[in-house]
């Protein structure tokens, strides 16, 4: 990184980083048992893309899980920044459920 | 024959052309989640390329992206067998509905067979708390267990007539599987569990303050669903949701029994339907499930969905008006014209009131299928005691075109 890039007023600095797409950020993916998964992704990639691989690194099968943001479900061609999601953000996981049986 | 996984990785560039998988069966589903779960420390180990030993000696070089290939190919090929199954249901339904009076022409009528050759794999249902995918829709079609996509769907038209109805707004609450989720994490022993159950539950807890009547799906040991009534009124609940209600929302409540009137469920596969069934019918007044009309009720679902996943551009296509001039047939059929007209007219209204961009076009045609659905039911409704259960009598070709044509109800053919 450069000298000059850390000159400047950071709070501008910030403000054009949050509308880089190219500008990476940190999301944090929980499950219902509290266990985090930590990501780095650039602002303009699709969140499908982290869902694969947060559901290869679990072991699950991406269709079995679902992830909310905000608590709505993030779409395939979502991405951080048409979420508006800041640096830190949360996205939670829930698993599929099934039933048909009767108790 | 059993190969070992890290065969599958070579430290060597990859120079195959990928068009020979073209040609190649997808390894089995085990090998493909091994070779996933192996992908990254292969990676870390300098491997650059996979070589597929199943063919040529194992001589060819493909990129690691192959994996990512041969896991999408894999799920295409699984969301055809479920489509072809549903397809082959709705033909045998057809066939053993031809000769039962009222019945015969019921599959043709609602125009699933149209509805199957024309929803995209890869094509989405809109619901408010998110799309689900066009795919799901298919376990309709058959003895499958619903998912939470199909309850999602479900409970987002029901949502749609509520919100139609001026008496229960902001006074009823159905909410989707995700929130009934959170409530059995908040009642969690688990601190964490509970934490995160809490925090997804905040944006709730200000809507429901003012509720009267909340209603949830909630699934049971990933086998079972069950319809829950939060009654804020007479202060009963059931489940985790007591926990909830007196530390966020401040209320004191009690335990209630099994007390929501309920279809009762006499095979294993249909408890989802009597789930968003049970909440239509406290709420509505809608007849209770019966295993006579189960089939029908659940191509009704499925059409109903289906019509949503189908591009607007393709179905405005398909759904051209008809000729405005009557024809005889309109003029020997002078109340089945009427019918459609009135219809039309409803649906036409509530189009305009909730029509203002693109965006709301997608509400504006939720809202129109709402109105169908409810007004299928209402036919049901107002048969004849004794009569069969809703959808059993052939319902008029009007609502059956209301119910498949959202945005233009085709006059008679």
């Amino acid at each position: 990184m450069s000298d000059n890039e850390h000159g400047g007023n950071p709070s501008q600095d910030e403000g054009v980083k949050q509308e880089d797409p190219n500008a990476t950020i940190n999301i944090k993916v929980v499950s219902s048992t509290g266990e985090e998964v930590f990501f780095k992704i650039k602002r303009s990639t699709k969140l499908s893309k982290l869902q694969g691989a947060y559901a290869s690194k679990v072991g699950k099968d991406v269709s079995s899980i679902r992830f909310l943001y905000d608590g709505d479900r993030i779409q395939e061609d979502d991405t951080p920044l048409s979420l508006e999601m800041e640096d830190n953000d949360t996205i939670d996981v829930m698993v599929e459920q099934v039933g048909g049986r009767r108790l | 024959m059993t190969r070992k996984i890290s065969n599958w990785f070579t430290t060597d560039q990859a120079k195959t052309d990928l068009r020979i998988l073209l040609n190649r069966p997808v390894p089995s589903s085990q090998t493909l989640k091994d070779l996933e779960s192996e992908l990254q420390s292969a990676w870390h180990d300098g491997c650059r390329s996979v070589s597929d030993p199943r063919y040529n000696d194992g001589r060819d070089r493909l990129p690691l992206y192959a994996i990512t290939y041969w896991r999408e190919v894999t799920k295409s090929i699984e969301q055809q067998a479920l489509w072809k199954e549903a397809a082959e249901w709705v033909s045998d339904q057809h066939r053993e509905w031809a000769t039962v009076n009222g019945k015969g022409e019921l599959v043709k009528d609602l125009g699933v067979f149209e509805t199957l050759a024309s929803i995209l794999v890869s094509s989405k249902v809109p619901t408010r708390w998110g799309a689900v995918p066009a795919y799901s829709l298919a376990k309709f079609l058959g003895e499958k267990w619903m998912g939470t996509d199909n309850i999602t769907f479900m409970l987002d038209t029901i949502v749609g007539r509520v919100a139609g109805d001026r008496r229960m707004k902001g006074k009823v609450w159905v909410m989707p599987p995700e929130f009934s989720q959170a409530i059995v994490e908040y009642g969690s022993s688990d601190s964490a569990t509970a934490a995160r159950g809490s925090r997804l539950l905040e944006c709730h807890e200000k809507i429901l303050a003012s509720a009267h009547k909340v209603y949830a799906p909630f699934n049971i040991n990933d086998c079972h669903w069950v319809a829950v009534c939060l009654d804020l009124t007479s202060g009963k609940v059931v489940y985790a949701f007591k926990k909830w209600v007196e530390d966020k929302l401040g209320r004191t409540i009690s335990i209630g029994g099994d007390e929501l009137k309920h279809a009762h469920q006499n095979d294993s596969h249909s408890c989802g339907l009597i789930t968003a069934n049970t909440i239509e019918s406290n709420i509505f007044g809608d007849s209770l499930w019966t295993p006579l009309t189960a089939a029908e009720g659940r191509l009704m679902w499925f059409n109903l969905g289906g019509r949503l996943a189908i591009p607007r551009k393709q179905r405005a296509e398909a759904e051209k008006p008809p000729n405005p001039k009557l024809s005889i047939h309109h003029l020997l059929n002078p109340d089945v014209g009427q019918a459609t007209h009135d219809e039309i007219a409803f649906v036409g209204e509530e189009a305009r009131s909730t029509e203002s961009g693109d965006d709301c076009g997608r509400v504006s045609d939720k809202a129109e299928v709402a109105v169908a659905a409810s007004a299928l039911q209402a036919r049901a409704q107002s048969r004849e005691p004794g009569q069969a259960g809703p959808l059993q009598a052939k319902p008029s070709r009007a609502l059956l075109n209301l119910a498949v044509r959202p945005g233009w109800a085709q006059g008679p053919a």
